[in-house]
């Protein structure tokens, strides 16, 4: 089974190639380029939060990224070592209250890009798991 | 990588900032939008922003360009954003900014809606 895995630093420098990697991954998948464009954006989106709002910037922890086909899916998978959070709990950025937030919308991103985005927590930290089909034929 | 920022004062007295490049997250883009703080807190604050060369962007530039639009509004102005293209127009209709912002197609569109007083 092809796998790409790569441990990040808890840097915003480390996402470009950690992005870069990703999209070829899904170029290699057959993913058209335009699916690549918007794959890449949401891997971005869950890194950047990871190391904002899980890590914390903390040069001490890491970012895990694990990249894979399964079954017939693209499976993403973004650890962090923070305290995580609840999916529910993400504010909603297309209420009318939320439209003018300066933060909030990297997981709509992700979640509007992908087919599945769950997150699950571990003593070791916190995993946002994301799947998209594979391309037919 | 960086995005790059060529700044036009018109008699008119509106500001055309023409972005070209990647919008990610970053200092490059706290700078960007300070310096849209100053112009509207300088009175010149009808303001467009023309994306048309900008490729790629995430939810921070979204959250530098919503807070740009605020600054010029409470300043008593207007920023209208143009030149959007069709992948950045699906960004943000995912976070519904398309909501918010205002957009013309060009920047000579937005530029006539200012003079104009839209």
């Amino acid at each position: 089974m092809a796998v790409f895995s790569s441990t990040l630093d808890s840097r915003f420098e480390c996402v470009e190639d950690a992005e870069e990697s990703v999209r070829n991954f899904a170029r290699e998948s057959g993913f058209e380029e335009s699916d690549e464009y918007f794959i890449a954006l949401a891997v971005r989106e869950v890194l950047v939060n990871a190391i904002r709002h899980g890590n914390r910037f903390d040069p001490d922890k890491k970012v895990g990224l694990r990249v894979f086909r399964e079954d017939s899916e693209l499976v993403i998978e973004v650890t962090d070592q923070g305290e995580g959070f609840r999916l529910e709990s993400v504010p909603d950025p297309h209420l009318p209250e939320n439209l003018e937030r300066p933060t909030g919308r990297g997981i709509a991103i992700a979640k509007a890009v992908m087919d599945e985005l769950s997150v699950e927590h571990s003593p070791s930290g916190t995993i946002v798991r994301m799947a998209k089909r594979l391309p037919s034929g | 990588m960086l995005f790059e920022v060529a700044r036009t004062a018109l008699d008119s007295g509106i500001t055309v900032l023409s972005l070209s490049g990647n919008m990610t997250v970053g200092n490059q883009l706290q700078q960007f939008e300070g310096s849209v703080r100053e112009l509207a807190k300088s009175k010149q604050n009808r303001i467009v922003i023309d994306v048309s060369r900008v490729t790629y962007l995430d939810s921070s530039a979204i959250g530098v360009l919503v807070a740009c639009h605020g600054a010029a509004r409470d300043a008593g102005g207007q920023l209208r954003l143009a030149g959007v293209s069709s992948r950045v127009s699906t960004i943000f209709k995912m976070t519904g900014v398309d909501k918010l912002l205002t957009i013309d197609p060009t920047k000579d569109d937005a530029v006539s809606a200012l003079s104009a007083g839209a």
